[in-house]
């Protein structure tokens, strides 16, 4: 039985149909010029035959573009049934043959304008009398600029690693030693809880080891087992990096960290 | 002595409304944030659970300046409105009667009133849009291209128009609220022979 494959006569003819529909949204032209029961016979007729995400995708964006186009035939009576309808071409006339004071007049006797009025409050004074009484003069202020100039100094790499800026150790080696650390602990059993492994002294330090373990299973140095029904998390460490195979799916697992979850799992 | 207490606590109401009707002109009429009015939820919060009784009696006192309340629904939402609807309309103040004169044109001249005019009549034949482009060519025969550009640019800031990324000129709010639409098409169309006459 042949494969079958993406039929671009299929996909083109979803694609008129939305440009077709986004068109007559667009342009606010009559949506009745559209024959909306052959459209979606049509649609319906191809149906069995879509198979591919991209045309099913194609054709449910397709859809709702026709259901748009009913919501404005129904839009469509019911202005034509209101006491608003008067022809545009009509209306297009009128303003061309009117000269500007006539249309302006037509404005003025339908127009009430809205009234408002903007004024400064108490409490607003206030502020502005508060801030203006504790405003410098200029030649204070500038005073106040120049004396925050300072020179430029140095800082030497001991204190940047102490302000965990820099560290004194590339990602690779920190991902290295996170791994051999979930070797150790996995031991013979081979799996390890998340959070066994992730759980240090600060609160810090466990987003930086979270950080790390997520680089240590994307780079396929750990598997993960979700045990639903236990609510854990397990990882299993691979004795050599194994490239994550893309064949069986790849599943991305957020793992929330608060700090008061961080507490809890520290008791 | 129990009438005594009754003219009491007639008086404490009445005195309780005036305060009321005060708190809510001062809401409705002094513009606190980018656009003008309060919002059905603010005058909930402000004036108690009876506001729409305190928005009534606003409303006949600002009757006698030729003014009046009136109510804009959020989009999509139709009259009547539901209590949670109201919540979320908005309240403005409005003249009770048309301008009529250039005396009340919020500092607009003749030819943007008559640009105005023209927009909202077109807008409103076309089923509420029309495409940017139809406009400027509807206008092109009376006004001078910049100025149209200048004028719609104008009315969308002052928020008569609003137009989406694909260039479609709709009415917006002020439009809704300031503007009868059936008023101006019926006049536009029947202002030659109201002159014949």
């Amino acid at each position: 039985m042949p494969k079958r494959g993406k039929n671009p006569k299929r996909s083109e003819y979803l694609m008129q149909v939305i440009e077709l529909c986004r068109m007559i949204e667009r342009r606010g032209v009559d949506p009745f010029n559209v024959e909306i029961p052959d459209l979606l016979e049509r649609m319906r007729q191809q149906f069995p035959d879509l198979k591919l995400p991209d045309e099913l995708c194609l054709d449910a964006e397709a859809l709702r573009d026709v259901a748009s186009v009913i919501g404005l035939q129904g839009d469509w009576v019911k202005h034509l049934s209101s006491s608003l309808y008067v022809d545009s071409v009509l209306v297009g006339f009128k303003v061309r043959a009117l000269s500007v004071r006539l249309l302006a007049h037509s404005l003025l006797k339908s127009w009430r304008p809205i009234v408002s009025m903007e004024q400064i409050s108490k409490d607003e004074l206030r502020s502005a009398v508060d801030y203006w009484n504790n405003l410098l003069p200029l030649h204070e202020r500038f005073k106040v600029l120049r004396s925050q100039e300072v020179p430029t100094g140095s800082v030497d790499l001991d204190s940047l690693i102490r302000s965990r800026i820099l560290s004194n150790k590339s990602f690779e080696e920190l991902i290295g030693d996170l791994w051999r650390e979930l070797l150790a602990k996995a031991g013979e059993d081979g799996a390890v809880s998340y959070w066994d492994l992730v759980r240090a002294e600060s609160y810090e330090d466990t987003i930086l080891r979270a950080y790390l373990t997520s680089f240590l299973i994307s780079y396929g140095y750990s598997r993960v087992k979700v045990d639903p029904l236990k609510d854990e998390v397990l990882l299993l460490p691979n004795r050599e990096p194994t490239p994550l195979s893309r064949d069986g799916g790849i599943l991305s697992l957020p793992i929330p960290i608060g700090r008061e979850f961080w507490r809890s799992q520290k008791r | 002595m129990s009438d005594m207490r009754d003219k009491g606590d007639k008086g404490d109401e009445a005195a309780s409304y005036a305060r009321k009707v005060r708190r809510a002109a001062q809401m409705v009429l002094l513009q606190r944030h980018k656009r003008p009015g309060a919002k059905g939820w603010e005058l909930k919060r402000t004036l108690g659970k009876q506001y729409m009784k305190v928005v009534e009696l606003l409303n006949d006192e600002l009757g006698k300046l030729g003014l009046e309340i009136k109510v804009l629904p959020e989009e999509g939402d139709v009259e009547p409105l539901t209590e949670e609807q109201r919540e979320r309309a908005s309240f403005f103040a409005t003249l009770r009667d048309p301008a009529g004169t250039m005396e009340a044109t919020a500092g607009l001249r003749v030819d943007d009133i008559a640009m105005l005019a023209a927009i909202v009549a077109y807008i409103t034949s076309k089923h509420g849009r029309a495409q940017t482009k139809e406009v400027d060519q509807l206008l092109a025969g009376k006004f001078p291209r910049w100025r149209i550009e200048f004028g719609i640019q104008r009315f969308i800031r002052r928020g008569y128009l609003r137009e989406d990324e694909e260039g479609i000129l709709r009415l917006d709010w002020r439009s809704m609220v300031e503007i009868d639409q059936k008023s101006l098409l019926s006049l536009m169309l029947g202002v030659e022979g109201a002159k014949r006459e």
